[in-house]
């Protein structure tokens, strides 16, 4: 091989090797800092450093935490709250993006829906609980519900908007090829929506497991926000912290769950999370 | 009027610059070296993802070349400097000051002139630019031949050394495009700054240069130098004349080849791990 | 020039048409489907207006505010320069976001009980857990708000001569303020989620206790009154937001 390009490829290749790929500044700070919430809250139990002497340590909770998902109770808990969150996040979804579509659509719609969706916004979920037990007796849907309103606005919010960047010029390419109204509904508005829906219902799955565990600490018998809570009454203190575990790690798995459904229809959604540092100078 | 300032030169000597990304390394610039002479209107023009911007980014001093020099007068680019001003291609006034804020910025952050004194330039700059009424206007109420303008005088009062402009017109209807190009004209007749214009249309290049540099495509370095030498001052009437004709279809014959290599032949530049990592080790030995 | 105004302006006539038509629908619902004759009619709700205790829910209005400002602002405090240390600098982000992004997907209300632990009296426990709940958007919109400006501006800066320090403040900033109020309108929705969620477990006082206690001695008409009372506190919280993000956000609003 000649020199000269010889020396181009060694130019280019200044690759990372394997060894300092894995070594690399970024994922020796990563490792850092997972490494050392761990570290300091071990010391901070051993040590009783104020009132941290009534925190369970990591080991502790992890010891806890082996024995409780082997029993029943564990999985009769996880699934219900799941299928709390579930239930209610479905609900939402098929009731918001219709009605979202609508509104962003249609004005006359809008000015008839919208206000009274704008007043009943800012009550906070959990204030609907009592409404909520009124309308649906059965324990398990009202705590359902609290799910439901959470994720019901930002699937609507994000539906909305959806609608509203479409490109006006599809419509007007619509109309001109004659298109009915259900064909541009089909065709036009719910295609053309779906990246902000998809990224809607994203979040909305987010913030309805935040709402899944208020109902079951506030009222109910099952699940793992109503387990949580006993463990504080009956001083099983590592269960609190398996317990917020447990529904971090499902919650977490839930939205990565709609993420990817929702990426496979829409190829061309990104998330970027990089410093600015970056990329000013190279 | 806007006065002259100091000139400078730059050189580009070998440069190689390549882009990494975890699979491929694009290999963006090699072995380029060009001139950029000092007082001179140079235009670069080339395919596009050539490398134009990279350029431009290399003499501004946001990035450093992989290989190879990138000197002016002389001296290597180090970082960026009020020496070097960009335009940008789109504009980059700061969308929250007023127009006037902006032109005054330069100045006001290097404390290189009273207040006072900034004060008259920007009031001079900006009625010469024609946008004295709009001074209290933020970016984004004002069309985007306006913008140009303003970001022309927010260089300009800085008197940089080498004005670098990148596609900074594109965008623009046909006739704010006219009118931005007989203003530049004009502010670069008066000032003699030195400048290097970064552009894909041709007709643009030609009636805006003193020397127009034809690029190759990726891995880019100049294909050729035309020395465009119709009279200063330019007007559209040379826009028919034969020496004009001449070096634009010497220049599209250029063009023209570099882009039917680029459909035909596969991209060069960007090199896969795997074969060129086979290559070197069995080079190696 | 004069402009043809048309006789009446229907989209407002729909605007207040949806109200009547909601207010309609739910009398309806409540007198002749038997199955929701628990629910308030809306002349109950509003005739309960006039029972209100009004120092008491005053009183109550006052602490849920004192609950949730204080969290949002330490929140705010914490976060927003957290926010910007993460979004601006490469090594802060790499050493701290990992251990954001482990705590992020438990929900605030799970911490309820290690609060309760840890904390020795209720406003601590609800100071807490509202700047629990306002830091992650605080601190999540404004790394996204300083990681998206647009490059140009920065080395547009940097060319002109402005030196670090000078650059977070005069360029960087700014040009993030848009996303960083909006994070902080969402925090300021989920502090007052946990505010409620938390004063209706527990009997010390505040909007979310009022709509409890209300529910427990089934006193609906106020129930759904405290409700909408606790809605029109949260909307004028964001409405402030609003106005202060406004101001500093002027420039985008102009055209």
């Amino acid at each position: 091989m000649a020199n000269a390009e010889q020396e181009a490829l060694e130019l280019v290749f200044k690759q990372p090797t394997f060894a300092s790929r894995v070594f690399s500044q970024k994922t020796i700070l990563n490792t850092i800092s997972v490494v050392s919430v761990f570290v300091a809250w071990t010391l901070l139990v051993h040590f009783q450093v104020y009132r941290f002497s009534l925190l369970p340590s990591p080991v502790e909770v992890l010891e806890w935490g082996r024995e409780w998902v082997t029993t029943k109770i564990f999985w009769i808990d996880a699934g219900m709250t799941t299928a709390r969150v579930l239930v209610g996040v479905t609900a939402a979804y098929v009731i918001g993006i219709p009605l979202g579509l609508m509104i962003g659509w249609k004005k006359v719609f809008s000015d008839l829906t919208f206000p009274m969706l704008e007043i009943l916004r800012p009550i906070p979920a959990p204030a609907y609980l009592p409404i909520a037990i009124l309308l649906l007796p059965w324990q398990e849907a009202s705590v359902a519900f609290i799910p439901f309103i959470d994720a019901l606005f930002p699937v609507l919010l994000n539906t909305i908007i959806g609608v509203k960047l479409i490109d006006r010029d599809y419509f007007r390419a619509a109309q001109c090829l004659g298109s009915s109204p259900r064909q541009i509904f089909w065709h036009v508005v719910l295609p053309g929506a779906l990246p902000s829906i998809s990224s809607g219902c994203a979040i909305g799955m987010g913030i309805g497991w935040m709402g899944a565990v208020v109902g079951e600490m506030i009222t109910g018998k099952w699940g793992l926000g109503y387990r949580i809570w006993e463990s504080y009454i009956l001083i099983r203190y590592p269960l609190i912290i398996d317990g917020m575990i447990a529904i971090g790690i499902l919650g977490f798995a839930s939205s990565m769950l709609i993420r990817y459904l929702t990426i496979r229809l829409i190829p061309w959604r990104r998330a970027i999370t990089e410093s600015l540092d970056e990329s000013i100078t190279k | 009027m806007v006065a002259a300032n100091q000139n400078s030169e730059v050189v580009f000597k070998n440069v190689a610059k390549g882009a990494y990304s975890k699979k491929t390394h694009t290999v963006i610039l090699k072995d380029c070296s060009l001139n950029v002479e000092a007082g001179k209107l140079t235009v670069l023009i080339g395919p596009s993802g050539c490398g134009k911007t990279t350029v431009i980014n290399l003499i501004a001093g946001y990035e450093r070349p992989d290989h190879g020099e990138v000197l002016m007068d002389g001296q290597p680019v180090s970082g960026p400097n009020w020496e070097r001003l960009v335009v940008f291609q789109e504009a980059a006034l700061f969308p929250w000051l007023t127009c006037y804020e902006n032109v005054m910025f330069g100045p006001v952050a290097r404390k290189a002139i009273s207040r006072e004194e900034a004060h008259r330039q920007t009031m001079m700059l900006l009625n010469r630019v024609g946008l004295s009424d709009f001074r209290d206007k933020y970016p984004m109420q004002l069309s985007g031949g306006m913008q140009r303008r303003a970001e022309l005088a927010r260089a300009l009062i800085n008197k940089p050394r080498v004005m670098l402009m990148d596609e900074p017109f594109r965008g623009l209807d046909a006739m704010t495009r006219k009118l931005m190009q007989e203003y530049y004209l004009g502010l670069f007749e008066e000032t003699g700054c030195t400048n290097l214009f970064v552009t894909s249309e041709l007709e643009e290049a030609i009636i805006l240069a003193d020397k127009l540099l034809v690029m190759t495509n990726k891995p880019s370095k100049v294909k050729k130098a035309i020395d465009v030498d119709l009279p200063r001052p330019r007007d559209w009437g040379m826009a028919a004349s034969e020496r004009y004709l001449e070096i634009k279809a010497e220049a599209l014959e250029l063009l023209h080849a570099e882009a039917i290599k680029a459909s035909a032949a596969s991209d060069k530049a960007e090199i896969d791990l795997a074969v060129g990592f086979e290559k070197l080790k069995t080079a190696r030995g | 020039m004069q402009f043809q105004r048309k006789f009446v302006n229907w989209s407002l006539v729909r605007k207040i048409l949806s109200m009547v038509i909601f207010i309609l629908f739910w009398t309806i619902l409540v007198q002749f489907i038997d199955y929701f004759h628990q629910i308030p009619t809306p002349k109950a709700v509003f005739l309960a207006i006039f029972e209100l205790p009004v120092p008491v829910v005053l009183k109550n209005i006052g602490i849920s505010f004192f609950r949730v400002l204080g969290g949002f602002f330490v929140g705010v405090l914490i976060g927003f320069p957290v926010g910007v240390a993460i979004g601006y600098s490469r090594i802060l982000n790499h050493l701290i976001f990992p251990s954001f992004e482990m705590a992020r997907p438990i929900p605030p209300i799970a911490w309820i009980p290690l609060t309760v632990l840890f904390f020795i009296n209720f406003e601590s426990q609800a100071i807490f857990l509202t700047f629990y709940g306002a830091f992650f958007p605080i601190v999540y919109n404004t790394m996204g708000g300083i990681s998206e400006v647009d490059i140009c501006l920065p080395r547009a800066a940097m060319s002109f001569g402005v030196g670090k320090k000078l650059m977070l403040w005069k360029v960087i900033l700014p040009a993030a303020m848009p996303q960083v109020f909006t994070g902080m309108k969402l925090a300021m929705g989920v502090a007052w989620i946990l505010v409620v969620a938390a004063e209706m477990m527990s009997n010390k006082g505040g909007m979310g206790y009022y709509v409890w206690y209300n529910h427990a001695v089934m006193d609906y008409p106020h129930v759904v009154l405290a409700m909408g009372i606790i809605g029109l506190c949260g909307a004028i919280c964001s409405v402030g937001i609003g106005v202060v993000g406004n101001y500093f956000t002027r420039w985008q609003r102009l055209v």
